[in-house]
């Protein structure tokens, strides 16, 4: 291992400069005062008044049934699709264009499914949120997957069907276990993705069926309360969880 | 039971391309019960492809293969009574030692307790009863090599194909595996294909070997044979090393370029014919006297043997075999010769 010298430094100062702001944040959430940043006493009241907030609690709800369908649905088809463009294509073309919604700019990608779903004069509602989450979360999951591809041996599936296994045989007891990590990864960071999705979410989403983020961000137009430091506390471990969680499965964040 | 000098696997004029280029050109093949027999040539020559062909996992153009007599075409790669040991190893990293192994006669749906005894069985076999609930990860190479042939000779194939089996192991195992696959193939009395690239592991292993080039046989013949009767240059060349040196016919001669005789045209060949003889080194003696004065270009050291190289104006420097304590150096003079009356004349085409 080398010595890190001065540099030591620098990296301190880096890790201060991105954890201040949410250690302020956790902080704050316990804090007893009415004001969101005049520290008054140490109190969970805030985190106790949320469970009683009907807006938070059917933000939540609807947050949930968004992000858990997405990534059901776009684990399954992402990990096809990661498995069809490399095992079964030869255009670089075709493989970036598979990919690209991961890393198209979410405003982009909002404005776009705004006007096709105005166009077809789909009514906007949770399942509109749902389908434009499954758009950018199964090239996500194809990325992730792919990666994991690139580095089994791709032999196996025909080793399998040597031993006497049928195509569907080697498909479950061989391919998708040998990707498991990576599919598991994938499932873990695109569930994030959705819960705090904000961008995309409020260009579809239809009035009476509001997102959590949508609700935070409504909550902050009268200004930052107590509570909302309390909610984005929760938010953030959690998200921090899983994503901690799907980086030692895999190595997720190097895939993308 | 096929009769004694029934083939157990018959190509027939086998034939397969890519595009416009010809992988398999019209190969037949017969291979016998219980024989080692090699698939040897350069890469791009076609071994591979026909390896895959009959695991099933090649379609081919035209041509017939049969096992036991009976069509293999038109049996699935998951039906055949053939087993391939993949060149990666392919073990499964999901799967511990045993399960790998046990992987295909879980697929023939036999009782726990068979599957239990036969697994055992061969995990004695290849010495790897210690390491059966380990993962793959955590084996060494020729670890890897011995479960991936446990888990094709478990399954008791007709015939077991063998793709580069030893190329992923370093040197020292190597030589040790040679020996090993030898033993096994005697102790499990399995028919063995081998397909490889490298002449000394053919040549050590084998019972016959067919020689392939440009997707064609070029000879099939035991290891001896090959050495000692190599039917074309190509063969002479690959096989071993050779002093493959340049001439023509003249009357009941080989002549070099500048008229010596360096050989006998025993085959009747017409005049004129430009032929190459072989000479292998270990035929070549220094001896004061002899017929070709020349000086020495290099010399290689190989333990009790070097290697000599001593240019003679023949068109390639001669290579020769001496004894270490024979001390040369590059520069020194001296002549060579060789039985003139039994060097090999091959034509050059």
């Amino acid at each position: 291992m080398k010595q890190l010298g001065w540099l030591r430094f620098v990296l301190f100062g880096a890790i201060v400069f991105l954890y201040t702001p949410i250690a302020v944040l956790a902080v704050m959430s316990f804090n007893s005062s009415e004001l969101p940043f005049v520290w008054k006493g140490l109190s969970a009241e805030w985190y106790l008044s949320l469970a009683s907030n009907e807006l938070v609690l059917e933000g939540l709800k609807n947050t949930l049934l968004v992000a858990v369908t997405t990534t059901l649905v776009a684990t399954t088809l992402g990990t096809l699709l990661a498995i069809g463009i490399t095992r079964y294509n030869k255009s670089a073309w075709l493989e970036s264009l598979a990919l690209s919604p991961a890393i198209i700019p979410d405003l982009a990608l909002a404005i776009g499914l705004l006007a096709m779903f105005t166009t077809f004069a789909v009514q906007l509602n949770l399942f509109t949120v749902m389908l434009s989450h499954i758009v950018f979360s199964l090239a996500i999951v194809a990325a992730v997957v792919r990666g994991r591809l690139a580095e089994v041996d791709n032999s196996l599936e025909e080793a399998a069907l040597d031993l006497g296994d049928s195509g569907i045989g080697a498909f479950w007891r061989v391919t998708v276990p040998s990707l498991r990590p990576a599919i598991i990864s994938g499932a873990l960071l695109v569930f994030t993705l959705s819960l705090d999705e904000f961008v995309i979410a409020f260009f579809t989403d239809g009035p009476s069926t509001p997102t959590l983020p949508i609700v935070i961000y409504s909550m902050v137009r009268f200004g930052v309360t107590p509570e909302i430091n309390a909610l984005a506390t929760i938010i953030m471990a959690t998200s921090f969880i899983m994503i901690f969680v799907a980086q030692r499965k895999s190595k997720v964040l190097e895939s993308l | 039971m096929s009769q004694v000098d029934q083939p157990l696997l018959q190509l027939r004029e086998v034939s397969k391309s890519y595009g416009s280029t010809l992988a398999v050109d019209g190969v037949s093949l017969e291979i016998h019960q219980n024989e080692f027999f090699a698939l040897l040539g350069p890469s791009g020559c076609g071994k591979t492809t026909l390896l895959r062909a009959i695991a099933g996992f090649e379609s081919i153009d035209s041509g017939t293969i049969l096992l036991d007599d009976e069509d293999l075409l038109s049996v699935p790669a998951n039906r055949r009574p053939v087993n391939l040991m993949f060149q990666s190893y392919a073990l499964f990293p999901h799967l511990s030692v045993y399960d790998n192994i046990a992987y295909g006669l879980k697929r023939e749906k036999l009782l726990k307790s068979e599957i239990d005894d036969r697994v055992g069985a061969v995990l004695e076999t290849v010495g790897m009863t210690a390491q059966a609930k380990r993962r793959p990860s955590a084996l060494s190479g020729g670890q890897k090599q011995r479960v991936a042939l446990a888990r094709a000779i478990v399954k008791r194939p007709r015939l077991l194909l063998l793709d580069e089996p030893l190329s992923a192991l370093d040197r020292k195992v190597r030589s040790e595996m040679q020996i090993e696959l030898k033993r096994l193939q005697h102790e499990v009395g399995i028919t063995f294909v081998v397909v490889t690239h490298d002449q000394e592991e053919a040549m050590s292993m084998a019972d016959r070997i067919a020689v392939m080039n440009h997707g064609k046989i070029a000879q099939v013949a035991s290891p001896q044979d090959l050495y000692l009767a190599p039917n074309s240059v190509f063969v002479a060349d690959f096989i071993g090393t050779s002093n493959l040196i340049p001439g023509h016919v003249r009357a009941d001669s080989i002549v070099s370029a500048d008229g010596r005789t360096i050989g006998r045209n025993r085959n009747g060949l017409p005049e004129g014919a430009s032929v190459v003889c072989s000479v292998r080194p270990e035929q070549v003696q220094v001896v004061d006297g002899g017929s070709f004065e020349g000086t020495v270009m290099s010399t290689h050291f190989y333990g009790g043997e070097s290697l000599i190289v001593v240019d003679c104006g023949l068109g390639i420097g001669i290579k020769t075999q001496v004894h270490s304590s024979h001390v040369m150096r590059p520069g020194d003079r001296c002549h060579v010769s060789w039985d003139i009356e039994s060097s090999l004349v091959l034509r050059n085409d």
